[in-house]
């Protein structure tokens, strides 16, 4: 009844604990409860132990532990009981109730082997401290079991004990129980960490791939052997270090002169790498500069050092690049294979240059990986669009080509294989061949194609699909030849027509291209169009460089064709139309139309910019009496030049050319040839004379920033220029040896009048307005007392007592050919010097005396402007050797500049001296301006 | 048609042009040419002319040719000897009428030079040195003849 009772009691704790709350309280009233009955309490520790299999059973962990916690507490010391415990303790992350439970179950049974392991096992899992000696210890008494012994080399591997480790796993390798499979792979591990931290890598190294071949995952452990290898090779001796930096350095500079297409001195690079052979870059450098050599054996072998050293992803793709190139330049045959392993090798270490990429491609290509060629490309391709990747027109082109050549081939297989499954051993050829395409063996599909056309008289679609696969493989001119070839048997095929003027289109045969396409567009196949569109415009630009401007019309020719085509595709449903070949060609046409567009645009801009220029310079500019007005300094000169004019072109011409008419009438024709070439022919003529002159105007015009324009603008030169102009026909005419008819003479007579009106009428009227026009300036009182309030307002007067002005004029009208500025400039340097040389006397007096002078000889009037003080004389010499550009001596220059001259005169009391400025007096006669000028040379 | 007569008149020129220009004149007067002051006084020593002919520039002539004082002009002209030789010559057929002045010849003389705008300056001319006319630089050839046949003493 007790037990019954007790039995109950315990149920019912059970079921209270199964709230972890009051698991504690319930546990220890029960064991309080049965403590007297050892048997009860076995009775229920086992009906316990039952419930908590349930509850393990059905995955309530918690509930299963907290329930074995009762039992275990019913019998301290049933080991398996505590042992189960321990393990339900651990599965339920109680580890170190697990490790309490299991130290319960080996005290209360110290021979249970199987807590003894899984304790070690979990010791030997935490290997923290004493862990390790622990489990040794429990090992030591857990029988013989193969277990034990797996787990007694796992301890004295990690322990270090490599060796003992060793002779222990021989015991745990002998068993192969699927079981112990896990463990073995930990032991090998162990003992490779073991090896492996003593630096024995080598013998680690075949611990771990026995261990991968026994299934243990040693990929990170392998890793990590690889990573300590590299740096051991890198971590030498300081002396090492340094040689290896120095090859390093040497090894990097002969590289970058290898990039320039330099050979680098070799000697410093071989010394270098004596010094410090594990440099990987210094093997590629030699390898590199042996590849320039041609030295195919020595730069090989220096890139397979180098590869087999620790290198930077970057070097190492570029020595895999060198190696994969020398490989497909293999002399005397090429290593295709093992240069289009290495150059896939560098692509996927680091993204090649364009260059190695299409060469990648090509090897790929020819040793049957399409696929892999087909990825490549679209990739570059895909890099072109989204411009990460620079491509020239010409280069996506050949990789658009390269692109559907890879796709053709690879259509024409799935085109054949459509329907039936090929047959792996078929007695076709065609059926072989593709067979053996189907799993990228084309190089052999190509021999077994080869074979067949040279057996038999070879059809035209076996020498088609040979030709693919032979594009396919890169042999543009085999497949070309091959395809030709199948057109010869059948030149009516336009498909055929077609694809091989592709094929060569983009071998750059145009021409051969185009006669293709154009045959193929003729037997109706609608793709052709595009293409033959494409090859009439490349055959446009390369014929002319102009095209744009001087073929327009054939490229809206071109457009016209490539409408009609979208047209017809459109009809057809062919999906044609907006292809993007013809995209592309239709931009390609309106770019060069455009580009026409903009050159017209252009040469219209030049042209009128052009005849902007030419108008501007033949009307524009301007003529001498601007440029006096705006430059009266140019007067003086200007009319010197006008009076030489005057007088050496105009003056006999009116004689000679009347001279010439009577000769004329006389019919003299020779002599009136004699007379007109002294006017107007080559040399010392009045027409070079006049040249002369006009040239040294406009140098006159230039010096001050003016383009003076004589023959179109200037009233008197234009008429002498085209009084000289009519004279030129004339000459001509007369130097012919025919006598003239009465009607030519007539002629000549009447043109050489008119140049006698122009030269003689007209040119000299209006030479002689302007220079009378040009002159003409009073000189009056009003003039000279500006001129001395200037000066005595100056600050050199200031402490002067100055009296006025004594000003005395003889004559009203005394005018001068000179501009007011310069003559104003003489006066008030003359008073100025006059006031100066006076300064000792109270007051200064000074005076302006004019007066006129005429010359006995020549009868020409001068204007006499005496300017007198009372200081002490001066000799002539005084003036005369004064600076020219003050005082007396810019007065000496500004006088004769304008044909005066300068002079010193006694005078009489209270004067003592006058300073005498001598000018040619000008008188005002311009009755006739210029305006009347211009109207007559209009007239004329 | 002006008639005139057949006298001797004497040319005074640096070039040939008058001398090319005058010679051909239909019933014109014989032309006597000299290039300078002392070939001019020097005819009319050795032949009585009925006028002269002057023209007034003589650029083309060498400077020791020039006849005038060259000290005065230079002096006149702030001592710039220059542009006194070339004063001279610009003048130069006032400057040999009024040495045939001084030699004692009195005939009439005919200056080519045009005067129109400077008639003041003519009158002057005219009286320091005696019988004087002018005939422009755009004088045609019925001009020519009308001066002559004015001018030349019937």
């Amino acid at each position: 009844m007790l037990s019954f009772t007790l039995i109950w009691a315990a149920s019912a704790a059970v079921t209270a604990v199964t709230a972890p709350l009051a698991l504690p309280d319930a546990a220890t009233s029960v064991c309080a409860a049965v403590v007297d009955d050892s048997e009860a309490a076995r009775l229920l520790a086992l009906t316990i132990a039952g419930k908590a299999k349930k509850l393990r059973d059905n995955r309530d962990l918690l509930g299963a532990v907290t329930t074995l916690r009762i039992a275990a507490a019913l019998q301290p010391r049933d080991g398996a009981l505590w042992h189960d415990l321990a393990v339900l303790e651990l599965q339920s992350g109680q580890a170190f109730a697990a490790e309490q439970a299991w130290q319960v179950a080996i005290a209360g049974q110290p021979d249970l082997s199987s807590a003894r392991l899984a304790y070690a096992e979990f010791l030997i899992a935490r290997s923290l401290g004493p862990d390790l000696d622990r489990a040794g210890e429990l090992l030591s008494r857990a029988g013989r079991e193969p277990t034990v012994a797996c787990l007694a080399a796992k301890v004295a591997a990690l322990r270090g004990a490599c060796d003992d480790s060793d002779r222990l796993a021989e015991g745990c390798a002998k068993t192969a129980r699927k079981s112990l499979r896990a463990v073995q792979a930990e032991l090998a591990l162990a003992r490779a960490r073991c090896r492996f931290e003593r630096g024995e890598y080598d013998v680690a190294e075949k611990i771990l791939e026995s261990a991968q071949s026994a299934g243990a995952d040693a990929t990170k452990q392998l890793a990590e052997l690889s990573e300590a290898r590299r740096k051991a090779a890198v971590e030498i001796a300081p002396a090492s270090r340094q040689a290896a930096a120095t090859a390093v350095e040497i090894a990097r500079r002969a590289l970058d002169q290898l990039d320039k297409g330099q050979e680098p001195p070799d000697v410093s690079l071989v010394s270098a790498m004596q010094q410090a052979p594990l440099t990987a870059i210094g093997h590629a450098a030699l390898a590199e500069l042996a590849a320039f050599q041609k030295d195919q054996p020595r730069a090989e072998t220096n890139w397979l050092r180098a590869l087999n050293l620790p290198m930077a992803d970057a070097d190492r793709s570029r020595a895999l690049a060198g190696l994969g190139q020398l490989y497909l330049k293999w002399s005397p045959a090429s290593r295709l294979a093992e240069g289009t392993h290495c150059l896939a090798a560098a692509h996927a270490a680091a993204d090649l240059s364009l260059t190695l990429k299409l060469e990648l491609l090509l090897a790929l290509r020819k040793t049957g990986q399409l696929q892999a060629a087909h990825k490549l490309v679209l990739a570059v391709l895909r890099q072109a669009g989204d411009g990460t990747l620079e491509l020239s027109a010409a280069q996506q082109r050949e990789l658009h080509a390269q692109r559907l050549a890879i796709e053709g081939a690879r259509g024409e297989f799935k085109v054949a294989d459509q329907g039936v499954e090929p047959p792996t051993v078929a007695s076709d050829p065609r059926s072989r061949a593709r067979s053996l395409a189907q799993r990228d063996r084309y190089a052999e599909a190509i021999a077994v194609l080869l074979q067949a056309s040279r057996d038999h008289d070879a059809s035209s679609d076996l020498l088609r699909e040979l030709a693919r696969y032979q594009r396919a493989m890169g042999d543009n001119g085999g497949a070309i030849d091959t395809l030709r070839k199948s057109l010869e048997k059948r030149s009516d095929d336009g498909e055929l027509q077609w694809l091989l003027g592709r094929w060569l289109l983009d071998s750059g045969h145009i021409a051969a291209a185009h006669r293709h396409i154009r045959r193929a567009e003729e037997l109706g196949v609608l793709s052709a169009a595009p293409l033959a569109v494409r090859a009439d415009l490349d055959l446009l630009l390369e014929e002319s460089a102009l095209a744009s401007i001087t073929e327009r019309h054939a490229l809206h020719a071109l457009r016209s064709r490539l409408d009609h085509h979208v047209a017809r595709a459109v009809a057809d449903h062919s999906g044609l139309a907006e292809s993007p070949e013809v995209v592309a060609l239709r931009h390609a046409i309106e770019r060069e139309l455009a580009a026409g567009d903009r050159l017209w645009m252009l040469l219209i801009a030049l042209l009128a910019t052009v005849t902007a220029s030419a108008l501007w310079w033949r009307h524009g500019g301007t003529d001498l009496r601007t440029l006096v007005i705006a430059h009266p300094d140019t007067g003086a000169e200007v009319q010197h030049i006008l009076a030489a004019v005057r007088h050496e072109v105009l003056k006999h011409n009116t004689l000679q050319l009347a001279h010439v008419v009577a000769h004329l009438d006389a019919g003299r024709q020779d002599a009136a040839r004699t007379v007109l070439a002294s006017i107007g022919s080559e040399g010392d003529t009045a027409h070079q004379r006049l040249l002369d002159y006009a040239g040294q105007l406009q140098r006159i015009g230039r010096a001050r920033g003016l383009r003076l324009n004589l023959r179109r603008r200037d009233p008197a030169f234009s008429a002498l220029f085209a009084g000289f102009d009519l004279l030129a026909q004339p000459l001509r005419r007369l130097r012919q040896d025919r006598p003239l008819s009465t009607r030519s003479r007539a002629q000549l007579q009447a043109r050489l009048r008119k140049a006698m009106r122009l030269l003689n009428a007209n040119a000299y009227n209006a030479i002689t307005t302007l220079l009378d026009v040009m002159r003409l300036l009073r000189l009056d009182r009003e003039l000279c007392q500006a001129a001395f309030d200037q000066v005595r307002a100056e600050p050199a007067c200031g402490q002067l007592t100055i009296a006025q002005l004594d000003f005395v004029s003889d004559d009203a009208e005394l005018c001068v050919a000179m501009p007011r500025q310069a003559l104003t400039e003489v006066v008030v340097n003359l008073l100025r010097n006059a006031i100066a040389a006076s300064a000792g006397l109270t007051p200064v007096r000074v005076g302006v005396h004019l007066s006129s002078e005429v010359s006995a000889v020549t009868a020409l009037e001068y204007t006499m402007l005496a300017v007198v003080d009372m200081a002490p004389d001066l000799e002539p010499e005084q003036i005369h050797n004064q600076p020219a550009d003050r005082g007396l001596g810019l007065v000496c220059a500004l006088v004769g500049h304008y044909g005066g001259g300068l002079d010193i005169r006694h005078q009489r009391s209270p004067w003592t001296k006058a300073i005498v400025v001598r000018l040619p007096r000008a008188f005002p006669t311009a009755h006739i301006a210029l305006e009347a000028s211009n109207a007559i040379h209009k007239t004329a | 048609m002006i008639t005139l007569p057949q006298t001797d008149v004497l040319l005074v020129e640096d070039g040939d042009e008058y001398l090319l220009s005058l010679q051909p004149l239909p019933g014109g007067p014989r032309w006597t040419q000299a290039k300078n002051a002392s070939q001019a006084k020097a005819h009319l020593v050795r032949t009585s002319y009925a006028g002269v002919v002057l023209d007034m520039r003589f650029d083309r002539s060498p400077r020791g040719d020039l006849v005038g004082d060259l000290q005065q002009v230079a002096r006149e002209l702030g001592g710039d000897m220059d542009r006194a030789y070339k004063h001279l010559a610009q003048h130069q057929g006032l400057y040999i009428l009024a040495e045939l002045r001084a030699q004692g010849w009195q005939g009439p003389a005919l200056i080519a030079y045009d005067f129109s705008r400077e008639l003041r300056r003519f009158e002057m001319l005219r009286q320091l040195h005696g019988p004087l006319e002018w005939i422009g630089d755009d004088a045609t050839v019925a001009t020519w003849l009308s001066k002559l046949g004015q001018w030349l003493p019937n």
